[in-house]
Order: structure tokens, then sequence, then C-alpha cells
């Protein structure tokens, strides 16, 4: 039986200036989500307990020669809901160049980026990091709307480099989670 | 009040969020277990948005490069923005670094349907993907894709060196964890 509740996290009342129903939606995601929240099946406690908490996750891939395509498999927030609003990635030479500096990402279309489900269906084609994680670091990759992620699936990247040095990959993620102060 | 996937209950345009819910769920290749049962959507699937690309490495100035495909494997999905790369295929020598996209206005882009109809004619890939990758062209509104619709992509390469192009949707579609 589906948990009912118009609770909304005061830290979604922005989205639900936009949709209400996103809002709620959103909140349940989180709240209702067991493995998160012990509360879980009790809405008229979530006013009072958990909250929301915005994260940064990162993931990094270091020293990736030419043509190498190493792989990590992502777990978000260990196994909870969670809710992606945006990602960037920074590529740089694993070595530091000397004089003169360049601006993040030059190299950025010359690493490419998938992201696979462990079922084998593919959330990102293979592409330039550019496209799918911003070419700007501080100015990321949004969807249209949040992401709702399931805390049960584990995301298999894979990140390959066509550019002749070494370079450093750190991916980062922008996350909505449940804060339930333990 | 029809359902509304809260994926798309952000839009302003209710009746266009509840076309979007209906394109997806009413789909019955893309939702084949509840596509005519709309009280079920709300318990079933969810709309996830993914990003679909096509690749083309095109070897020389004059060239162009023909590709036939369906983007979505046959299922209803929704386009909300397209971003490109076009790139040297050979990497430049370590000095020489260029950001993305300085050789777009040489690249062409031609979108065609199965019937003839051009849905996008032959223009420089940064007037129709956006110049900056990160930066995409956003459609407004979103453009409704049939499943079944097959649409060749043919891109032009005007500079002398070879170029690798990706181009690159972001498209809601329907996930029904199978």
């Amino acid at each position: 039986m589906p948990v009912k509740s118009d609770f909304i996290a005061p830290e979604f009342g922005v989205w639900a200036e936009k949709s209400v129903i996103l809002a709620r939606a959103m909140t349940k995601w989180l709240y209702a989500d067991a493995k998160a929240n012990p509360t879980w099946n009790n809405p008229a406690l979530w006013g009072t307990g958990a909250r929301v908490k915005i994260v940064r996750r990162a993931m990094d891939f270091l020293a990736i020669g030419n043509g190498e395509a190493p792989v990590q498999k992502l777990s978000l927030i260990g196994g909870k809901n969670a809710i992606v609003f945006a990602r960037s990635a920074t590529v740089k030479l694993t070595a530091v160049p000397g004089s003169p500096l360049v601006i993040p990402n030059e190299y950025g279309s010359y690493v490419l980026m998938q992201q696979e489900s462990t079922a084998g269906f593919q959330d990102i084609q293979q592409m330039p990091l550019n496209n799918c994680c911003g070419l700007v670091p501080g100015w990321p990759d949004y969807s249209p709307a949040p992401e709702f992620w399931l805390g049960n699936s584990d995301k298999v990247i894979t990140i390959t480099s066509n550019w002749a040095a070494d370079v450093d990959v750190n991916l980062s993620w922008s996350v909505a989670m449940l804060d339930t102060g333990s | 009040m029809p359902y509304i996937d809260p994926s798309f209950a952000n839009i302003d345009d209710k009746a266009l969020s509840v076309a979007f819910t209906h394109w997806l769920y009413g789909d019955a290749n893309g939702n084949p277990s509840s596509w005519d049962k709309p009280e079920l959507w709300p318990n079933g699937p969810r709309v996830k948005y993914i990003k679909r690309r096509l690749t083309a490495v095109i070897a020389s100035g004059g060239a162009d490069d023909e590709q036939i495909t369906n983007l979505w494997g046959g299922k209803n999905a929704i386009i909300f923005s397209r971003s490109a790369t076009v790139r040297l295929t050979a990497a430049p020598a370590g000095a020489a670094l260029r950001i993305p996209n300085e050789h777009a206005e040489y690249v062409t882009f031609k979108q065609l349907s199965d019937d003839g109809q051009f849905n996008v004619e032959e223009n420089p890939i940064s007037a129709i993907f956006g110049t900056i990758p990160g930066q995409p062209i956003v459609l407004d509104p979103p453009e409704m894709w049939w499943g079944n619709a097959t649409k060749t992509y043919t891109i032009g390469n005007d500079i002398s060196a070879s170029v690798t192009v990706h181009l690159t949707w972001m498209a809601a579609v329907l996930d029904i964890a199978r």
C-alpha cells in the first residue's frame, strides 16, 4: 500500500512554487524510502524528524592514459534514494603544466563518458564529457526536472581518454538526500 | 485532473504536461503492461531523462557522413535539448589547445524524415546544437518524438582536416525497469 502524504519538505518549497506535484513527489521519494528513513511509513512524523540535505558527491578517475577506459561503479548515496540536481566534470592534465595555465576543460572534448545501469540500460551513451557534464565546471549540466535516483541502482561509469598525456577526471554530482542525524 | 508524471509537473502549461505524460505512458511499445490503464500509471513506470548520441568521423574537407537511425529504439520519447562537440580527430599537439567547437561553423548538419521532409535544413552545427557543448539548445516546447520515426542525418565537413562530431540529445523516456 503506497504511503500517502501531502507533506512537502521545506527544502523543496521553492519547487512547490512551480509545481506542488513535483515537490510532493520529491519529498516522498526521500521520506518514504525505508532504507533512509525509520519513519518512512508514518508521514505524520515527517515534519518533525529528518530533513533534506543537499550534498556533493564525487568520483575521480586519475592518470588515465591515451586510449585507456577505466570503469567504476557508482552508488550515489549508499543504497538510499536520492535526487540528482546537476552534474559537472573537470578534466585536467595529471602533471600540472608550467606556465601558461589553461582554463579547465580545454581537453573535455577528448575525454568520453558512458553511464550504464547494471541491467545494461545506457543512461548516457558514450559521448564527450562536455556534452553530458557541461563544459564549464562551475556551470553544470541540469536535467529538465531533478532526477529521481533509485537507491539500489548501481551505475557503471566508463571514462575514456583520447588525449596523448595522462589526464585526471573529477566528476561531481549535486544531490538531495535525507539526513536523519545518524 | 488527468495524471501528470512528477518529472513533467514543473512545466507551466499543464495541458502540455498531460500531453507529455500521455505521449510516454500511452505508448504500447514503451509501456506494454499499462498503456491502456491510466489508473495504474501513478504506481508503475517513471520518467527518466537520458542522453543519446550520434558520432560521425569525417575524413576530409568537403566530405559528408550520412547515417539513418532510430534514436529511441521504437519507443516514444520527448526531446528537451541537443548539443554537439566538434573536434579535430587527431588530437592537436600539447601546446595547440582548443576549446570545443571552434570549428563548428565549418561543419553542417541536415535532418530528413523518411518521407523526405526537412526537419532541419542544412545549417552550421552551432546554429542547430549551440556553440558551447555544455549549454545546449533547449527546445521550447520540448519535441514529442514518434517511436517509429527513423531520421536521416547528414553531417558535412568543410575543414581540410578530419573532424569527429558528437551529437547529443537529451530525452525523456519511460523507465519500466526492464
